[in-house]
């Protein structure tokens, strides 16, 4: 599996790290995170060059992001509108509503890189829930920044065994994955355990 | 303990069997952890071997060799991004055959560079 990915990066070079990272964050289950290691190994050797496989991977993740938001925004409108007919659940939305204007920002900055996995479905969320499309692509930005940062640079910096790093780097993503939501639940249910 | 969960369970028959299945793949991802780091530990492990997506100067920088030496040893020109499938399919042989040629030409810049 990992020698394909990296067998594509190396035969189609930028064009596989753009498309690859664009479909991950719509939730095409495709490994960005291969890719990306790929294409800083491959700038390391001579094979790739940098600023091109970072702008691709970049641009990629920011197109996918936004094109899921939209997604949300506009798909999710109806919903949102049969929804508010009952008051109850018009309550539960604007409690989200305020979830979001709170701490919106951050989810959104943290689903890029450090829970990247959820990131796909943060998008539309944020975008049915309203959160202002220009608060949504800064903090969007941002994230996607240092993802590719920390993945592209890794694979420059280790490139010399890239397959490793890749093992390391998709368990290590589950650990904190796993590790979040156990939290988040935990504490739920910590706080309505009398 | 066991009432507090039994009071838990009667309240969130679907948050706690998430709870649980989330705990136990965190664990799973952490012992995983470990095992990696005492697998990658010994360097015999590290070694990359040579592989058909892997381009020729790729197996350069993973085997810490000058480019030119591989592109030498399979007179390749320069600046291409060659696989050492692409070769192998180029000149009707096999990934094994490019590999040994490739770990024939590693082993030789080495033992000339011994002392470096």
């Amino acid at each position: 599996m990992t020698d394909l990915i990296f067998g594509l990066v190396a035969s189609h070079g930028i064009a596989i790290i753009l498309g690859i990272t664009f479909l991950s964050c719509l939730a095409v289950p495709v490994p960005s995170s291969f890719v990306m290691l790929a294409g800083g190994a491959f700038v390391s050797s001579g094979d790739l060059t940098g600023w091109q496989v970072v702008v691709a991977a970049f641009g990629g993740a920011v197109l996918g992001d936004q094109l899921g938001y939209e997604f949300g925004r506009f798909g999710g409108a109806p919903l949102m509108a049969r929804l508010r007919r009952s008051k109850r659940r018009a309550q539960v939305l604007n409690r989200s509503r305020g979830l979001i204007d709170r701490w919106g920002g951050r989810a959104v900055f943290l689903t890029r890189w450090a829970i990247s996995p959820l990131g796909p479905y943060v998008n539309p969320l944020a975008g049915a829930l309203g959160m202002g499309r220009l608060r949504f692509a800064a903090f969007g930005w941002a994230g996607e920044a240092v993802w590719v940062t920390i993945y592209v640079g890794l694979g420059y910096l280790f490139a010399s065994n890239i397959v490793w790093l890749a093992e390391l780097a998709g368990n290590l993503m589950g650990l904190v994955t796993a590790g979040s939501i156990t939290v988040l639940l935990g504490l739920f249910l910590w706080r309505r355990r009398a | 303990m066991a009432k507090r969960l039994r009071h838990l369970w009667n309240r969130h028959r679907i948050i706690l069997p998430m709870f649980a299945v989330a705990l136990a793949l965190t664990a799973f991802f952490a012992v995983r952890m470990v095992f990696f780091a005492v697998h990658w530990s010994d360097p015999g492990n590290r070694d990359l071997t040579i592989e058909g997506w892997m381009p020729v100067r790729y197996v350069a920088r993973s085997w810490h060799v000058p480019p030119e030496v591989l592109g030498d040893a399979l007179s390749l020109s320069p600046g291409d991004r060659v696989t050492v499938s692409d070769i192998a399919d180029a000149r009707n042989s096999d990934v094994a055959r490019i590999r040994s040629e490739l770990m024939v030409a590693i082993a030789v810049w080495r033992a000339e560079h011994a002392d470096d």
